[in-house]
């Protein structure tokens, strides 16, 4: 278990590197400069000072080398746009973001749980082709229409639910606070919902085939204890891979629904900081989203030791 | 012979192009409402402010719209056009525009202003008993501080260049300060009244003005409101200051708010979620639906062109230019784009720099005949319907920024004015950063490209038409005009100024280096009930909230 744990951690540092040398070639590579110093109202000679005081015109190499130095003491740099340092901003940005995909995946597995049971214990009838239906609907609606039509129904029409932003001007208390979450956290889930049902149902009907599921029954082990204790725990297994790897690309990458409800989280300023060509507050970004895949890519691998006895770390 | 327009063709010209730009604008969609969708949304809104169960203004609080996230480093300036929004109204400048004309220099800190005989050293007497929003005193100090920290190497001020040539501030008395110049500099109390926002030396001296981390959260002002709350993506909310030095603003609350993009503007200002924002004439049709809107709109110091390369061919021949300019019909295009929101560009200068526009030019007329003659006197011939020199047709490039549907459809109308007249552009629709890398290099990577320019209302245009000018990407030159612009920056008596920029207007008009296009007008969409918003750009709009009211 610890070498397995040491194995993976060094192998974690190895993959951040390869992702930050890629992400920083690529950004560099993408054709323009930062926006701050291509603002029309600024005066270019003093554009060219900063350029040159911020050593954006060295060879990418030896940015790369000084960057990777600040990443070593612990410094991932300013925003060249916001002109702060980019933890911060993630900082405020990130339980924004927790809070939007957390709720839209709490909200997703649940649904997606029951949807996928149900289909897979009642497979071929009316249950499961609606259910079929409705993750089919999931996968193939643009989150980006589906919010519109949310904020016609329910803000412009009924007028509801606020049509953005994360609480009222003057801050607003819980209930507040959840109205503006309903819709953004909903439309987040509807893809995940689709794809979490159908891992289920397959998983759920391939673990009902196995013998142990037999044993259980003969045992004269009631059905529902056979389907929650004995089955679901193993068909789990497809479904936590993919929330594992789902989660963490919400938090950073939510942008469509994000800038549809103006939910202010780092979706949005993951965004801005391509547009703006702010590269240290992308770089930033990537990596904070890429530890936490990581994490939760080994924590979801843990997990599955911990569903099924019968997977061992070496 | 003036105009033949007819509102149809380019009515239909604009419409057949629109259909091409579907496809875009689906990508569009992604990133915000749609464009059927926003129609659907807006036909079936309510009257404003109806059943809206959030962020709903009453009697003291007023929500203005923001695309982009202020941060108020006031040196600077970080996602600029937001900050200096926001900043408008937590800081003050030594001077500022008068809420009548948007032009004539007023009193803020600083209540009388002069220079020396020689135009080297101007003195600034400061207003007493002001306070910072910490309750500390404002004194000379801080403005020494200020100045100083924006001429300093070590800071990356944005508005750095309006302090050229300034070489030492100086500190009399707690009341009184000195700017010395190594030339004169006619133009410094306008200058100063744009951006130039005194900072308290009292909590910064001493930090790294680039990285104000701590500041930034809690910034401290002498304005008409103090920063109450900062949601970074989400909201900036301002509370009165009860001892403004102009008296304690009538709206008590005043919230800054983050909107994804103008669509969604458009859709809150309908909702009443917003109750004052700046928007574009192609919204105003959506905006008379809802009820209980006002718009107003006026010219600010800002010009939009088509710049033309003046070291290529085909328009280093000031001939050429001109044919190209009489090719286009730009009232047809005010009226049509702009829907009238706009003026027919004449030269350099805008009405909105009060006197020194030059009144007596008339903008070249849309006259094909008179565009022909130029061409055949400039030794053009046409051949195959397409102007030729030697056997060389004119092909060129027509370059426009990406994804703001005006400017791409003010791209599309211009070549196919010049399709019809005999110069084929091919369009380059480019991602905004490549567009300025292209389009600002000196001379600029490009054959003619859109654009624009924002700026104080300095009469000054070194940096545009001054050979070798900072902005001067598309090439002008012009002795004559260098002269005159040279003259015009330390010229101190104002009625001589006036009668320099008269005359580069004139020479400038001549030469024809780029086609001015229009003068674009602010337009300011605000709830009905508030009173008292000054008819003047929307940033210098801003700084008279302490006088407006809820009605």
């Amino acid at each position: 278990m610890t070498t397995f744990l040491i194995r993976r951690l060094l192998q974690s540092v190895l993959l951040l590197f390869i992702v930050s040398v890629v992400i920083f070639t690529i950004v560099h590579a993408a054709p323009g400069g930062p926006a701050v110093l291509i603002n029309p109202e600024i005066d270019p000679r003093t554009a060219q000072e900063f350029a040159e005081q911020l050593g954006l015109n060295d060879p990418v190499p030896v940015q790369y080398g000084r960057w990777l130095g600040n990443v070593a003491r612990f410094d991932l740099g300013l925003s060249l746009q916001h002109s702060v340092p980019t933890t911060t901003l993630i900082r405020e940005r990130f339980p924004a973001s927790l809070l939007l995909a957390g709720s839209a995946m709490a909200l997703a597995t649940v649904v997606a749980l029951v949807l996928g049971i149900v289909s897979a214990l009642k497979r071929y009838s009316v249950w499961d082709y609606s259910a079929t239906l409705v993750a089919f609907l999931g996968l193939s609606v643009p989150g980006f229409w589906l919010g519109i039509m949310l904020i016609i129904v329910f803000s412009v029409k009924l007028g509801w639910l606020p049509s953005s932003g994360m609480a009222s001007d003057q801050g607003g208390g819980f209930v507040d606070r959840v109205k503006h979450l309903v819709m953004p956290a909903f439309v987040l889930s509807t893809f995940a919902v689709a794809q979490l049902a159908r891992y289920t149902r397959s998983s759920m009907i391939e673990v009902l085939r196995n013998d142990y599921i037999r044993t259980a029954r003969a045992k004269g082990l009631s059905e529902r204890i056979v389907i929650l204790q004995h089955a679901l725990r193993n068909a789990l297994i497809p479904v936590i891979t993919v929330l594992a790897v789902t989660t963490p690309r919400l938090i950073g990458g939510a942008v469509i629904t994000e800038t549809v409800f103006a939910w202010p989280g780092m979706g949005r300023l993951a965004a801005n900081a391509a547009f703006t060509r702010d590269y240290p507050l992308v770089m930033a970004i990537t990596m904070c989203v890429a530890v936490l895949v990581i994490t939760s890519n080994l924590l979801a691998d843990l997990c599955y030791g911990m569903l099924d006895p019968r997977i061992t770390f070496k | 012979m003036m105009s033949e327009f007819d509102s149809q063709t380019i009515g239909a010209r604009v419409l057949a192009r629109s259909l091409d730009r579907r496809t875009l604008l689906t990508r569009a969609a992604a990133l915000g409402l749609s464009g059927p969708a926003l129609a659907a949304l807006l036909s079936s809104a309510p009257a404003a402010g109806a059943s809206v169960p959030a962020s709903q203004a009453t009697g003291g609080s007023l929500t203005f719209a923001l695309i982009g996230d202020p941060t108020l480093n006031v040196f600077t300036w970080p996602n600029q056009l937001p900050s200096v929004l926001v900043a408008k109204n937590v800081f003050s400048t030594l001077v500022k525009y008068s809420a009548e004309d948007g032009v004539t220099v007023v009193p803020d800190l600083a209540t009388e202003w002069s220079a020396s005989p020689d135009g080297l050293v101007w003195t600034f007497k400061l207003r007493e008993g002001v306070t910072w929003h910490d309750g500390q005193p404002f004194t000379a100090d801080d403005v020494k501080f200020t100045l100083d920290a924006i001429r300093s190497e070590n800071v990356r001020a944005q508005f750095r260049s309006a302090l050229r040539g300034v070489t030492d501030v100086a500190v009399v008395d707690p009341q009184t300060v000195t700017i010395t110049s190594s030339e004169p500099i006619g133009s410094l109390p306008t200058l100063l009244a744009y951006n130039i926002a005194i900072a308290p030396k009292h909590l910064l001296d001493g930090q790294d003005l680039n990285e104000l981390t701590d500041f930034v959260q809690k910034p401290v002002g002498t304005g008409p409101y103090m920063v109450q709350e900062i949601v970074s993506g989400d909201r900036v909310v301002l509370a009165a200051n009860p001892n403004y030095f102009e008296g304690a603003p009538k709206i008590g609350t005043l919230t800054y708010k983050v909107v994804p993009d103008i669509n969604s503007v458009v859709a809150q200002l309908l909702t009443g979620e917003l109750d004052m924002a700046t928007v574009e004439a192609s919204n105003l049709e959506a905006l008379k639906q809802g009820g209980g809107l006002t718009t107003t709109s006026a010219l600010e110091p800002n010009t939009f062109a088509v710049y033309l390369n003046n070291t290529r061919w085909p328009f280093d021949n000031p001939l050429v230019r001109k044919a190209a300019t009489m090719a286009i019909d730009r009232k047809a295009i005010v009226d049509q784009l702009l829907l009238g929101e706009g003026v027919v560009a004449t030269s350099s200068h805008s009405p909105a720099y009060g006197d020194f526009y030059n009144p007596n030019i008339q903008p070249y007329p849309f006259d094909l005949a008179q565009a022909e003659a130029l061409m055949t006197e400039a030794g053009f011939t046409k051949q195959d319907g397409l102007w030729a020199q030697d056997g060389k047709p004119i092909r060129i490039e027509l370059m426009v920024d990406k994804g703001n549907s005006t400017r791409e459809q003010l791209a599309l109308v211009v070549q196919q004015y010049w399709q019809d007249f005999g110069i084929e552009a091919t369009l380059a629709v480019e991602e905004w950063s490549v567009y300025i890398e292209r389009g600002g290099q000196l001379p600029g990577d490009y054959d003619s490209r859109t654009g624009w320019r924002i700026t104080a209302p300095d009469p000054d245009k070194t940096s545009e038409y001054g050979t070798g000018g900072a902005v001067n990407h598309y090439g002008y030159s012009n002795p004559v005009a260098d002269d005159l612009l040279a003259r015009g920056r330390t010229e101190l008596d104002h009625a001589a100024r006036v009668a320099i920029y008269h005359e580069l207007q004139q020479v400038l008009y001549d030469d024809c280096p780029i086609v001015w296009m229009y003068y674009p007008k602010g337009i300011i969409a605000h709830n009905a009930r508030l009173q008292g918003v000054p008819q003047i750009g929307v940033r210098d709009a801003l700084l008279y909230v302490y006088q407006m009211s809820v009605g």
